[in-house]
């Protein structure tokens, strides 16, 4: 028997407005984390890693960026001849407009594609969290449980229960009842917006749904309550492992911050779980004579000569002389001009900091430069 | 001037006696250069940069390091539908049977020929690897197609105090016609010494009658050796390139011409962005430098982690550095990790090699100590037997 194939869906379209000025032209996914990757690389080379051959990005909001930094798939391997990388976007029809209103409306309009792709299961994924897990391991437990519907659930500290879409589940881990962030949790099992559908199932419901009056926009707000009311065999799949939503400026920089200070997290080295990017043939990273670089990750192409400490630089970064970086996310391409002050910030994709230009947050409020932006000398942000 | 009017030969047989043991395992456009680089990709660049598509790269042995590097061709726009990379390996005879050898007497150059033929344009550039350049190659042939000669060969010239006795010396007569490339030990020389970067451009018909003529004759030797040969006998032009250049040839001018790197004016000078340097792409993490860390004048690649000092010093990929180690005026290969207090000065530590902790490995400017690749080192002692 041929071996039941699952493809994945991964979510891009997201705007993260509070990433403010961070995803005025980038959706989301594609911001830069880490010096050397994008937000989206990791759940793509998940994928990659997890042995599924076929990725489906449905992007909408501001997709060039990401479609360049996708491309073929190649970067992750998924440029094979019996998968692949392919970008959905909004498209319009007779029938009018293809725009995605809700998580399962994207995968409603996108039934064609998947429909070619004629998978036993479907993966759906969000884009934009930070994490290493394989899939696989959840797939072989939805099988086990021979269920419709396997949720990927987070245990989360019990006082933080109350913010997410959490999971009631009986000793077998089937969902007996999902609640919108309930006031008195009766469980700490939220939601990671990650799901695995047996295609068919998932397909009736869609389908049914919208040929009448049932709109199904969210999984989370229409399909799995309607699956639960219809006695669906739902089950959750724990993941106990790190696990960052970037989905805020305060949370992106903490995020970087723990690469330097908890680097055992994601083990970035680790050759059996790679995360895979984009990359490019750049000169080697340079740190001249007068600079000071402690507690730093430092990428390709970048020329340091100034003081660098608790930072994570991305690629092609100057430093001049006399600046200080501290507490700090620096992006690909900006330069901090001599005697620039950096401090608890990030600073967008090719910003430029003048000579004595300062850009000063605390730790409870990132300062953030955006992508391009310039801040002259002399002045004080923060 | 239309695209598609070049090809190239990148000729990887050159002479690497007194690069050993470094190159032990691996033709000289192997060896690391400035931290991320192989010697072969900029020849390789050089090429690509010039919209060459037609690119034939002849190795003295199997070249399997060659072929890991340059998979596709993909990292230089090699591999698209109108380009081809072809590799031509076992030109060293002197490791090849009696009877093979026998058997391709008159039709050594049978390859280049071929190649040649089949690219089928007027113009063809040739170059090897040991010369470090970021040189604009329609210049060169923008050059050679005013000056009405067969060939034309860059060079850069010298101040007399910088030219060492091996270094190739293009001569010219008061025309701006080379007539001769000898080394420098050879000839009498007068400031500035016009040096060969060992990069020439030849009409094609030109080069395909000098491979036959050999063939005829029996001749089974490098191409340079052909090359040489024909400057003495056909009208040959000298370009001037004014840019980079380092010319490998020794441990010594190995090693500088890598620190070379680490001065900014140089380092912004190859890696101009108007022609970048392209090579394997690999994916790593970004290099981390430690709380312990201390780096200063050194240029590294990712996916490193360092917890030690670093001076003046140039750092591939994937290297550990573990806290209390220091590295000095040293290159370091990938893969390679450095135990606690461990002292690393005027050294080349080549891929894959560990070294424990607390050993001194402490060479001179003029006599840097090798350690061969894939060793693994835990004591003292053991250091001094290499």
């Amino acid at each position: 028997m041929a071996k039941e194939k699952m493809i994945s869906l991964i979510l891009a379209g997201g705007q993260g407005t509070r990433l403010g000025k961070l995803t005025k032209s980038t959706a989301k996914p594609a911001v830069p984390f880490g010096g050397r990757y994008r937000i989206i690389d990791f759940t793509l080379s998940n994928v990659a890693n997890s042995g599924i051959k076929t990725a489906g990005v449905i992007t909408q909001y501001q997709p060039l960026e990401l479609n360049d930094h996708i491309g073929n798939g190649s970067s992750w391997g998924l440029n094979t001849n019996r998968g692949g990388v392919t970008i959905l976007q909004p498209y319009q029809t007779s029938e009018g407009s293809k725009m995605f209103e809700g998580t399962a409306h994207a995968i409603y309009q996108n039934i064609d594609y998947i429909d070619q792709q004629d998978p036993d299961y479907v993966l759906i994924l969000s884009g934009d969290h930070i994490y290493k897990m394989d899939y696989d391991e959840m797939l072989q437990e939805h099988k086990k449980n021979n269920a419709a519907l396997t949720v990927g659930v987070l245990p989360v500290e019990w006082d933080e229960a109350s913010r997410f879409g959490i999971m009631n589940t009986d000793d077998e881990n089937r969902v007996t009842e999902f609640v919108e962030k309930p006031e008195h949790p009766e469980s700490n099992l939220a939601s990671m917006g990650i799901y695995i559908f047996n295609w068919q199932t998932l397909r009736e419901y869609l389908m049914a749904g919208y040929s009448g009056d049932n709109q199904l926009m969210d999984f989370g707000k229409h399909v799995i309550p309607l699956f639960l009311m219809n006695h669906e065999k739902v089950f959750a799949h724990a993941f106990n492992g790190y696990w960052r939503d970037v989905g805020t400026v305060q949370s992106l920089w903490q995020a970087n911050m723990e690469l330097l200070d908890a680097p055992e997290n994601l083990q970035l080295q680790d050759k059996d779980w790679q995360i895979y990017s984009q990359s490019e043939a750049l000169p080697a990273a340079m740190i001249t004579a007068g600079a000071d670089v402690k507690n730093a990750t430092i990428s390709d192409a970048s020329i340091i000569e100034g003081n660098v400490e608790h930072a994570v630089l991305s690629k092609s970064v100057k430093v001049e002389q006399g600046a200080q970086i501290k507490d700090s996310m620096v992006m690909p391409g900006a330069k901090i001009g001599k005697n620039a002050k950096v401090e608890y910030a990030i600073i967008g994709e090719n910003a430029v900091l003048e000579e004595g230009a300062a850009v000063i947050g605390t730790p409870d409020q990132i300062a953030l430069v955006g992508y391009g932006e310039i801040v002259h000398g002399g002045y004080v942000k923060s | 001037m239309k695209k598609g009017s070049m090809s190239a030969i990148i000729n990887l047989w050159e002479n690497a006696e007194e690069l050993a043991p470094i190159t032990r395992t691996r033709p000289i456009g192997m060896l690391p250069f400035g931290g991320r680089y192989r010697l072969l990709d900029f020849s390789l660049s050089n090429v690509a940069n010039a919209d060459i598509q037609n690119v034939m790269i002849a190795m003295p042995t199997s070249g399997r390091s060659v072929q890991d590097h340059l998979r596709s061709g993909q990292d230089w726009n090699l591999d698209t539908i109108q380009a081809a990379l072809y590799t031509s390996p076992y030109n060293d005879l002197s490791l090849v049977s009696e009877k093979k050898r026998e058997s391709l007497k008159n039709h050594y150059y049978d390859n280049e020929v071929l190649f040649l033929e089949k690219a089928n344009t007027e113009f063809t550039i040739l170059t090897g690897a040991r010369d470090v350049t970021n040189i604009d190659l329609h210049d060169v042939l923008e050059h050679h197609q005013q000056s009405d000669a067969d060939i034309s060969v860059a060079y850069k010239k010298y101040p007399i105090d910088q030219v060492t006795p091996n270094m190739p010396i293009v001569i010219q007569d008061g025309n701006g016609m080379a007539t001769e490339v000898k080394r420098a030990q050879d000839c009498e020389l007068t400031d500035p010494v016009a040096v060969s970067v060992n990069v020439a451009i030849f009409n094609t018909q030109t080069l395909i009658a000098l491979f036959k003529r050999a063939n005829e004759l029996g001749y089974m030797d490098n191409m340079d050796a052909v090359i040489n040969d024909a400057v003495e006998n056909q009208t040959v032009s000298g370009y001037e390139y004014t840019g980079f250049h380092r010319r490998i040839e020794t441990i010594k001018s190995y090693v500088d011409s890598n620190m070379a790197m680490l001065d900014l004016a140089n380092y912004q000078t190859l890696f101009a962005p108007e022609r970048p340097i392209y090579t394997k792409t690999k994916q790593g993490a970004p290099t981390r430098l430690g709380e312990t860390a201390h780096v200063v004048e050194s240029a590294f690649a990712s996916g490193s982690e360092i917890l030690g000092t670093v001076n003046r010093s140039l750092l591939s990929r994937s290297i550990q550095v573990a806290a209390g180690a220091e590295i000095d005026d040293s290159i370091v290969m990938q893969g390679v990790q450095v135990g606690r207090n461990t002292v690393v000065k005027h050294a080349i530590i080549d891929k894959n090699v560990q070294l424990g902790e607390g050993l001194s490995i402490i060479g001179t400017p003029d006599a840097p100590i090798i350690i061969g690749k894939n060793q693994k080192i835990m004591q003292q002692s053991e250091v001094l037997n290499d």
